[in-house]
């Protein structure tokens, strides 16, 4: 299990003539088994950090440490691999393939990888079942409700045994009830040990898994809190969220 | 990804768009069809070309050249004929027939023997040119193709096989009706005894039984040494001897008065292969014979007909170019429509090559689906313009018409190859927009 660490992370955006600063300098340290939230308003920087972590953006400066292998040194070989062996991702809108099925889709991760179609298979049909989808396999997206749909990208997202879970969103296109299972989801995952960091508006309904939630502002960390500690640290007001 | 996947890939994904991929696929189909229907027309005349100087056995023979054949050749210019002009040429007589026969690879010698007859039944008559003919040209074409009766049974004997015209010109509708009638044959002859005042020839007048009729066939169909009318060899040279209709010299005029006997116009000489060929012929040449082979006209043939496929190919080539356009277009298009798709599965581990590779596989499928239906369309157009051409032919009494369309194994693979792979270049240019999409924004986006 390894550790990920962000040292002075800079991300800017060329906007025209004006360069837009995403995300400037920030640094932190994810432990193998924690379960991170980030938060922050719309802008500040919080998807951003969920890509260079992901390996689909190149940082501007700093370093990105997974273990030892910095990710900003990385080619875009390289980058795929990591993508497709250390980290799983799990998107707001759920971007599945929409002429694939829920088993292909959960399939096509490790078809990236060369497995063989009669394994990936097998594996597809037991993260499917996992996540309660087993009587959906040859449903197509259009056909799955949007809680289903989510379902379907945690699986796919654990197709490959990643360490780290990636998550943008993952209920805020949810309704409440459907929110809550998917919630359910992810602290099964993570009492399984992975790692999991998570960006979210809704708080409150995170909050009671959450190791630790960091928050955003135009760009900076802006301030950490370990939920069930009074302790809070940061440069802002803690009181504000 | 392994290929296998990137395939089912690209299959899965044209099968979304059906539509769009059946008409693109009809734009190759169209250009491949056009293609392969001009160059198997090519490829055909040059089959046919071909085939008929090898069953005319042109390639395994040659004619030494009398003066008179060797002046008209050189009129053509053709090169082999050029040496005939020297004084020390040899008189094309049996002695030289002889003398060739004895050359080491010489399968067969025959002098071309032939002169002017009038034909007659009963009230009708037809002046034509009869040849002697021995046996060794009954495999040959056009004899071999006797529907009528049948070829000459030997080098003696009172037999003749008529043309289908010249059997009508004697009155027999049909044509056929001639096999096993008797005719008359009038040839002149060199009076022995000329007195003062009468002209030194004499008519004869002989009996021949019809013993077959030549089918109408196209003029490459048939042997150009050996066609027309035949009587035996051995009765042809016994009238030819003493017959002056041919002569075409005054010398050779007063050799036969002069009782020399009569020279050639040309010998047929037939050998092993194209090594002897080459062989014999320089020895002959060396004798100061003049010598023609069509041989030497091989090569001008074959690069004439490649230039017509060049050119048949390069029109169909234009077709293809069109279409490949096309297919660039609609997976550019393809691209633009799938911008998310490609950034979910670069987001889930899928690699610049590997998206690239899955555009490309579209490529490769609509060139390979479109070249084959293609040469299935343009293979069943040629076939249908075959059944059209053979009407036409039959309906002029032309037996066994040619097949003017060839499809060789290099055609049907070149076909299929030219068709994937300007596919396949048609698609680099989309296929590596795909594989430079941004995941990032192409998320956003969607």
């Amino acid at each position: 299990m390894e550790s990920l660490r962000v040292e002075n992370l800079t991300k800017d955006y060329p906007m025209g003539e004006r360069v837009v600063r995403a995300l400037d300098g920030v640094s932190l340290e994810v432990v193998p088994g924690e379960f991170l939230g980030v938060v922050g308003r719309s802008g500040s920087g919080k998807s951003t950090l969920l890509n260079l972590l992901a390996g689909l953006d190149r940082p501007s400066s700093g370093s990105l440490w997974i273990g030892d292998r910095d990710l900003a040194q990385m080619s875009p070989d390289q980058l795929a691999h990591h993508r497709q062996h250390t980290v799983g991702m799990v998107f707001q809108f759920f971007h599945l393939v929409p002429t694939l099925t829920a088993l292909q889709n959960v399939e096509l991760p490790m078809a990236f990888t060369g497995l063989s179609p009669g394994m990936r298979s097998e594996k597809a049909k037991s993260l499917l079942g996992d996540v309660g989808l087993s009587h959906r396999l040859d449903h197509i997206p259009s056909q799955l409700s949007g809680g289903e749909q989510q379902r379907v990208s945690i699986a796919r997202s654990l197709a490959n045994d990643p360490q780290f879970l990636l998550a943008d969103e993952p209920t805020g296109n949810l309704d409440s009830a459907t929110g809550k299972e998917i919630l359910e989801i992810f602290k099964q995952l993570h009492g399984e040990g992975r790692t999991v960091i998570c960006v979210t508006h809704e708080q409150d309904l995170w909050m009671e898994c959450l190791d630790r939630v960091i928050e955003l502002r135009d760009g900076r960390l802006f301030r950490e809190e370990r939920p069930g500690s009074s302790h809070a640290a940061g440069n802002g007001d803690p009181g504000e969220q | 990804m392994p290929w296998r996947d990137v395939l089912q890939m690209a299959w899965r994904n044209i099968g979304q768009a059906r539509l769009r991929f059946i008409l693109t696929c009809l734009g190759v189909l169209i250009a491949i069809s056009t293609l392969v229907a001009l160059v198997s027309f090519g490829a055909g005349l040059r089959q046919q070309t071909v085939e008929n100087l090898e069953v005319r056995e042109v390639f395994t023979s040659f004619q030494i050249l009398g003066p008179a054949r060797a002046q008209s050749f050189r009129r053509f210019r053709s090169p082999g004929a050029e040496n005939s002009a020297s004084s020390a040429r040899p008189v094309l007589d049996q002695e030289l027939v002889g003398r060739v026969a004895a050359l080491d690879g010489v399968v067969s010698v025959q002098p071309d023997i032939r002169f002017a007859v009038r034909l007659e039944n009963g009230e009708n008559a037809h002046l034509t040119r009869v040849r002697g003919a021995g046996p060794h040209v009954a495999p040959l074409s056009p004899y071999s193709k006797i529907t009528h009766g049948r070829f000459l049974s030997g080098t003696e004997g009172a037999e003749i096989v008529l043309t289908g015209r010249v059997a009508r010109r004697l009155g027999f509708e049909p044509a056929e009706q001639a096999v096993g009638k008797t005719i008359q044959l009038l040839t002149d002859r060199l009076k022995q005894d000329v007195s003062d005042g009468d002209l030194p020839f004499e008519t004869v007048r002989l009996s021949y039984q019809v013993v077959g009729v030549l089918p109408r066939l196209l003029p490459n169909q048939t042997n150009p040494f050996f066609r027309g009318v035949v009587i035996p060899l051995e009765e042809a040279r016994r009238l030819w001897k003493e017959n002056a209709s041919g002569m075409t010299s005054l010398s050779g005029l007063s050799s036969l008065e002069e009782g020399r006997g009569r020279e050639y116009d040309s010998i047929d000489v037939r050998v092993a292969d194209l090594v002897s060929l080459e062989r014999v012929r320089e020895e002959v040449r060396s004798w100061g014979a003049a010598t023609f082979a069509i041989v030497d006209q091989m090569k001008r043939i074959q690069e004439a007909f490649l230039v017509l496929e060049v050119v048949l190919g390069v029109l169909g080539g234009i077709a293809m170019l069109v279409a490949s356009l096309g297919i660039a277009n609609v997976l550019i298009i393809s691209v633009m429509e799938r911008r998310q798709v490609i950034g979910i599965m670069k987001a889930i581990g899928g690699t610049d090559r590997d998206v690239r590779r899955i555009f490309l596989a579209e490529a490769g499928l609509i060139g390979f689906s479109g070249g084959v239906m293609g040469l299935l369309a343009g293979w069943t157009l040629t076939r249908i313009a075959t059944v059209f051409i053979d009407r036409y032919f039959q309906s002029n009494n032309i037996l066994n018409p040619p097949d003017l369309f060839a499809y060789p194994l290099w055609l049907v693979a070149g076909a299929i190859g030219f068709a994937v792979g300007l596919s396949l270049l048609s698609g680099v240019i989309p296929a590596n927009r795909a594989s430079r999409v941004d995941p990032v924004q192409a998320l956003r986006q969607g």
